[in-house]
Parts: C-alpha cells; sequence; structure tokens
C-alpha cells in the first residue's frame, strides 16, 4: 500500500515541477535573457539599436535627458525633465524619470528608459527582500551597490543607463550615489546626468550652498532643469520635481517647462538673450 | 536542378591553378527582422478603450496581406484586455502568443483571478525585457478595464519600456509621426487655447471624450495616414472595449492603393 502511494504521490509531484518548468513563464527572479545565435550578442544588438552610429536602425531605444539631484541642510533635491527621443524623433514628452525604489529612496532615469525601468524595479525587489531578511532598511550605500554590481556584470552588451540614488537612512542621514553602465558608482553631493547636464551644471554649481532653505533648493532644481531645456534639444517636456526627506520623499509637482520658461522671462527678467520679437524684425520701443 | 558540365559565370581566374580568391570564413550578416509597416493607434476614455491598426502587411514595396489583423484580444480582467502590435509580425505574434500564455497561467496560479490591466502592463514589461539582448522588433499598445470599471491604456518600445500611470493615448508604427501629432491635438488639446470671460487665453482643459467621438478621431488619423504613407491602408480594424458592453470589432474599408 505504502509503495502504491509512494508511486503515486511522487509521480503527481514530479508532474507538477514538470508543469512548472514547462508552462509556466518566466519569473523576474531568474534573470535568464534569450541571445541570438550568433557569436557576438552585443555586436548584433549594436547593429539593431545604436541610433548614433547608424541613423537607419529598425529599433530605436528612447534617449537624451536632464537629470539632477543634490544633497543640502533640508536633505536631497532630485530634479528631471521629461522628454524623451528616439533619433530626431521626440518619442514622448511625459516620461517620469525619477522612479520610486520605495517610500524612502528614488532613483533616476538617463540612457536606456527600459534599462533603468527595469534594474530600479528590480533594485526596488531587492531592497524589500533586504528588509525581510536582515529586518531593517538597506542603506543607499548598499542599494546603490546592488545596482552597480548587476549593471557591472552585463558590462559590453549594450546595457545604458546612468543613475543617481537618492535616500535617506538612519546610518547615513542624506546620501546620493551616481551609478552608470560602465560600472562607475560615485558618492557625492551634487550630480547632473544625461545630454544637457553641463547645461545644468552651470546654473547649479553657479548658486549651489549646502546651507539653502527647503525653498531656494527647489527652486535651483528647478531652475538648472529649465537652463538643461532651454539649451539642449534632447532635453525638454515637464520639470519633475523631488525632496527626500528624513521622513521620506515629497513630490514637488510635474510642470510644463513652456509657461515656467515665460514666467522666468518676464517676471524675473531672465532669459533676456531671448527675444519676444522675430529676429530681424525692430522691437517696438516703449 | 543542378549539371556537373555546367559552369556558373565568375570573376575568378580561369586557371585551374590558380589560387582560390576566396578563401577562408564568410559570415552573411545575422538579418532576423523585416519590417512589416503598418500603424496602430489606441485612445483611452473614461469607461472605455479604442485600439485599432491597418489590415495591410508589406515588406519592403510589395504587399503581402490586406487582410492581416494587428489587434488581439487576450483575455484577462472581463476578457477586456488587448493588444496592439506593429513592427516585424512574426515578433509582435509571438509577443501576442505569449501574453495570451502568460494570461492564462496567471488564472490558474491565482485561484482562478483573472489578471488586471495593470498586472498585464507589468507582464508584458517583463516579456519585453526579457528579450533585452535580442529584441523583439515590436511595437506594442495595450489596453483594458481596471477593477473600478476605469480605461486603462499603456504603451511599449521594443524592450519594454512603459508608464505605470498609463496614458490617454498611443499611436506607433509606419505612420506614428502623422498620427502622433494628430492626437497630441485632438486628445491632449496641445496648443489650443480657448478665451476666457476677461479676454485671457487659457489651455483648453483636457476631459476625456465620448466614444462616438473617439472612433471618429480614429478614422479619421488612419484615412489621412492611408493618404499620406504608402503602407498603411486597406482595410482599418477597430476594436472598442467598454466596461458594460465588452469587446465589439468592426472593419472599415480604407483605400486599397
Amino acid at each position: 500500500m505504502d509503495t502504491i502511494i509512494a508511486k503515486y504521490s511522487t509521480n503527481a509531484f514530479e508532474e507538477e515541477e514538470e508543469y512548472n518548468a514547462a508552462t509556466a513563464s518566466k519569473p523576474t527572479t531568474d534573470l535568464s535573457f534569450s541571445l541570438p545565435p550568433i557569436s557576438q550578442p552585443s555586436s548584433f544588438l549594436r547593429s539593431v539599436t545604436d541610433d548614433a552610429a547608424n541613423p537607419d536602425v529598425p529599433i530605436k531605444i528612447a534617449h537624451g535627458t536632464t537629470t539632477l539631484a543634490f544633497r543640502f541642510q533640508g536633505g536631497i533635491i532630485v530634479a528631471t525633465d521629461s522628454r524623451a527621443t528616439a533619433g530626431n524623433w521626440i518619442a514622448s514628452q511625459t516620461v517620469k524619470k525619477v522612479i520610486e525604489i520605495n517610500d524612502k529612496m528614488l532613483g533616476t532615469m538617463a540612457g536606456g528608459a527600459a534599462d533603468c525601468q527595469f534594474w530600479l524595479g528590480y533594485l526596488g525587489m531587492e531592497c524589500r527582500l533586504h528588509e525581510l531578511r536582515h529586518k531593517r532598511r538597506i542603506t543607499v550605500a548598499a542599494a546603490s551597490k546592488i545596482l552597480s554590481n548587476i549593471v557591472y556584470s552585463y558590462k559590453g552588451m549594450g546595457i545604458s543607463m546612468g543613475s543617481m540614488i537618492a535616500g535617506v537612512t538612519p546610518l547615513e542621514g542624506p546620501a546620493l550615489y551616481y551609478v552608470d553602465s560602465d560600472g562607475t558608482r560615485l558618492q557625492g553631493d551634487l550630480f547632473c546626468v544625461g545630454s544637457g547636464q553641463s547645461f545644468a551644471y552651470g546654473v547649479l554649481d553657479a548658486e549651489y550652498k549646502y546651507d539653502l532653505s527647503v525653498e531656494d533648493a527647489l527652486a535651483l532644481g528647478s531652475r538648472s532643469i529649465l537652463a538643461a531645456t532651454h539649451r539642449d534639444a534632447y532635453s525638454g517636456g515637464y520639470i519633475n520635481l523631488y525632496h527626500v526627506k528624513e521622513e521620506g520623499w515629497v513630490k514637488h509637482g510635474f510642470s510644463d517647462t513652456h509657461p515656467i520658461f515665460w514666467d522666468t522671462k518676464i517676471k524675473k527678467g531672465e532669459f533676456s538673450n531671448v527675444n519676444t520679437t522675430i529676429v530681424g524684425e525692430k522691437a517696438e520701443k516703449s | 536542378m543542378s549539371f556537373s558540365s555546367f559552369q556558373a559565370p565568375s570573376n575568378a581566374p580561369a586557371y585551374s591553378f590558380a589560387k582560390e580568391a576566396n578563401s577562408g570564413f564568410r559570415e552573411h550578416r545575422f538579418n532576423p527582422y523585416t519590417d512589416n509597416g503598418g500603424s496602430i493607434l489606441g485612445i483611452a476614455g473614461d469607461d472605455f478603450v479604442v485600439l485599432a491598426g491597418d489590415t495591410r502587411s508589406t515588406s519592403g514595396y510589395n504587399i503581402n496581406s490586406r487582410t492581416q489583423k494587428k489587434v488581439f484580444s487576450i483575455g484577462g480582467y472581463k476578457n477586456s484586455l488587448v493588444i496592439a502590435t506593429v513592427g516585424f509580425g512574426a515578433d509582435a505574434r509571438d509577443l501576442v502568443e505569449k501574453m495570451k500564455r502568460a494570461v492564462e497561467d496567471y488564472k490558474f496560479a491565482h485561484n482562478l483571478r483573472d489578471m488586471s490591466v495593470s498586472a498585464a502592463a507589468q507582464q508584458l514589461h517583463t516579456l519585453l525585457y526579457g528579450n533585452r539582448f535580442f529584441p523583439k522588433y515590436a511595437y506594442c499598445v495595450l489596453g483594458g478595464i481596471d477593477s473600478n470599471g476605469k480605461a486603462r491604456l499603456y504603451s511599449y518600445d521594443p524592450i519594454g519600456s512603459y508608464s505605470k500611470e498609463g496614458e490617454s493615448r498611443a499611436a506607433a508604427g509606419a505612420a506614428s509621426s502623422l498620427i502622433v501629432p494628430f492626437l497630441d491635438n485632438q486628445v491632449e488639446f496641445k496648443n489650443q487655447h480657448t478665451r476666457e470671460a476677461n479676454g485671457e487665453f487659457v489651455e483648453k482643459a483636457v476631459h476625456p471624450l465620448p466614444l462616438d467621438h473617439v472612433v471618429k478621431l480614429v478614422k479619421d488619423a488612419f484615412t489621412s495616414a492611408t493618404e499620406r504613407h504608402i503602407e498603411v491602408g486597406d482595410g482599418l480594424q477597430l476594436v472598442i472595449v467598454t466596461a458594460q458592453d465588452g469587446l465589439s470589432e468592426q472593419i472599415v474599408p480604407l483605400k486599397q492603393d
């Protein structure tokens, strides 16, 4: 009798195992990627996706960005634009480039949109698992290192991302790290990432002080992104503003750059290089 | 058929002792994709989604089919999940098949609960990113009704990037550069202003559109794209999903030239 039960019970179990292996769609955690059946998968990938090398590639990955984050007396400010481009085509003006890893940590998106979205989402899962395993929140240092170790293990395979991880933990206080797909991981007070980074640095470096008030810090983050959207054609759309505090992050709006630009020009008298009349036409004297 | 005596024309010298001109390995370029043209679009109302695609399938300048559908029902919550795909037809169909299977598997793994639109949206992201190093050449738009009876619409790039908040309109494919600006203007009211009572101009407020109006917009988008894009035409497949009446499909003829 036992042998009969054993026979059927093991069989039923094995069948279930077999069913899972054969039919269940792959879970995120096993991370097995499909590869093309050729000797150099990465050069194939480049030949079909690298629109900088060849504008006629069939698969255009969304690119182009300005993102910034800086540490100050009141926590961390994180600000981004919202434009995604594929070649000269504006694929979207409403991309959310700040990724909410959990209620106390943020990541920013520059480079491949899907790469950032997938791996920062995956990082969110790893951070939650860390909390469950160790009964305490993960440090920003450890979280950023998980991310940099992952992308470093895929180095040369075509992943493209430049990300900032910002968070406040009891151990570190406000902490900011820059991680990119080359494997670079830096701790710092101030970073700008993306095609418009130098324009943002220009404004941010000039006005940045650690002792900035929260209000001034938010305004500086916003103004730096505005400067970048003005001079970098690959940046634009909306300004996405966040403030990371000890209690967690707070969102400070997703605001259209167009009215902000004209407000900044007309009410504050900045951008005086921009004419309100067409060039060549004489400005009306009043 | 082959003849041993037949010599194919060749540029190689006709000496038997001449060195083989092309010795060594020669690898053909690995080219697994064909662009099958066509366009898709989706618009979400308050409690309905419209997904549409033309029914032409092309390869280069050849029209291979005039009746190839691009919008597919994949079941899920109240049978409301629909996917529209363009790009390489084979990759697009494979994705749809895999999504159908994932929706089915989800049901058996979750006590016969149907997959929600937001879960399907995340599933499609994972599926596409699983092919990160050998991308599926397919642009997808996913639509459905959520548990509150509200319409949801998501769009993806070929490696899975999407907006979790969803969108009010999405278009992809050969004529997307013709259709997207039209949708920006007619659905999001971009660059449209209204004059207030005090004489000031303000941006026109965005509001969900009624179904009959959306259907008109979709037809206008496709008749116009057919006029100006060679890969668009033949037929327009319109799939309407509503919270009350479920799924319905209609085919509207487009120009055949």
